[in-house]
């Protein structure tokens, strides 16, 4: 087995690397053409990366989703609930467990419905119920409006 | 002083002087598809001229050659920048190549060098001065053959070296091997490269 020709070493291997001779020949490499990729070859890469940024950008969104996803469907359920729960009147005390987070919300969320001045047809029975409770009742006549 | 004033005037960079390589890649980090465009624009041809040079085959050259800025687009968030970019696309490139060689059906013709006795050809005559030299068609034709005859070691070494202009070190990280042997390759690979032109330096006029 033939081997290669003996190789400098060090810095005799550097010298040998900028020898006339060396130089020619990395000179005869650096002055090939230029090599120009076909259009067509360039537009498929286009293609390619555009379909690359794409699922790039869909992969980010699922992420996206699988991080916050839960917590926005959870939070989008509950304000689901706690809109329910509005036309609901109060019937006392609700029957639920002590210290349910779910139930105090609602009980919370109930006492500030009731302090708002808000015209809805279901709010104001709430509120004529709870008037009804504290005031003694007053039995208006039409004359007794008239006169006012 | 001067020490705390050289800190105080780089700590002042303002974002214009940093490398435009550098904004370039935060832009390409950042999701910026014309940004990656210039990228494509910008080494295309190079990757391209290297990895058809290597694989010795045109149809292939081009599917590695885009696979290159495939892999690098859906790489770049992980892009370090511990390399210069060019070097990492062509780190990429060699790895392809390297990757289409071992197939079976592609299996490389490694030319072991011949006559490794002679000695390296100093090249007296004016003719063969580095300035002397006009590259033409016949010339490029004859050292693209030769290139082609060379293995694969070597001719990687000679074109991300002379053709490309990498420095040794970024050689020897890109191929894996010390810096002593990314020399060695390259003196041996100009070395082949003389040897197979000789013949036609000899024909041509004084």
């Amino acid at each position: 087995m033939k081997h290669p020709a003996d190789l400098p070493a060090g810095r005799d291997l550097d010298a040998a690397l900028e020898a006339p001779s060396s130089q020619l020949a990395r000179r005869w490499v650096a002055a090939l053409p230029e090599d120009v990729p076909n259009l067509v070859a360039r537009a498929a890469l286009g293609e390619r990366l555009a379909a690359a940024a794409a699922e790039r950008r869909r992969q980010r969104v699922q992420r996206a989703w699988r991080r916050f996803g839960w917590s926005f469907a959870a939070a989008g359920a509950l304000g689901m609930a706690l809109v329910a729960g509005v036309g609901d009147p109060p019937s006392g005390p609700v029957a639920h467990s002590a210290g349910g987070f779910e139930a105090s919300l609602v009980d919370a969320h109930r006492e500030a419905v009731s302090a708002m001045d808000v015209s809805s047809a279901t709010v104001g029975e709430t509120l004529a119920a709870r008037d009804a409770a504290s005031v003694p009742a007053i039995d208006w006549t039409a004359a007794d409006l008239e006169a006012l | 002083m001067a020490i705390l004033t050289g800190v105080h005037r780089l700590e002042r960079k303002r974002p214009t002087e940093q490398p435009i390589e550098v904004r370039l890649v935060d832009r390409c980090r950042r999701g910026d598809t014309a940004a990656f465009g210039e990228v494509v624009d910008a080494y295309h041809a190079r990757v391209y001229g290297f990895v058809r040079r290597m694989v010795r085959d045109d149809a292939d050259a081009e599917d590695i050659a885009q696979e290159v800025f495939i892999r690098a687009f859906q790489a770049i968030e992980r892009f370090d920048g511990r390399s210069g970019l060019r070097t990492w696309l062509f780190r990429i490139a060699y790895n392809l190549c390297v990757d289409r060689s071992r197939r079976p059906d592609r299996a490389a013709i490694e030319q072991r060098l011949d006559d490794g006795e002679e000695e390296p050809i100093e090249f007296a005559d004016v003719r063969w001065s580095p300035e002397a030299v006009t590259m033409t068609a016949e010339l490029a034709e004859r050292v693209e053959e030769a290139i082609g005859r060379m293995s694969e070691k070597l001719r990687t070494v000679l074109l991300l070296h002379d053709r490309e202009d990498l420095p040794y070190e970024e050689i020897a990280q890109l191929v894996g091997v010390p810096v002593g042997t990314v020399k060695s390759r390259l003196f041996l690979a100009r070395n082949f490269l003389q040897r197979q032109l000789a013949d036609y330096l000899q024909e041509q006029p004084s």
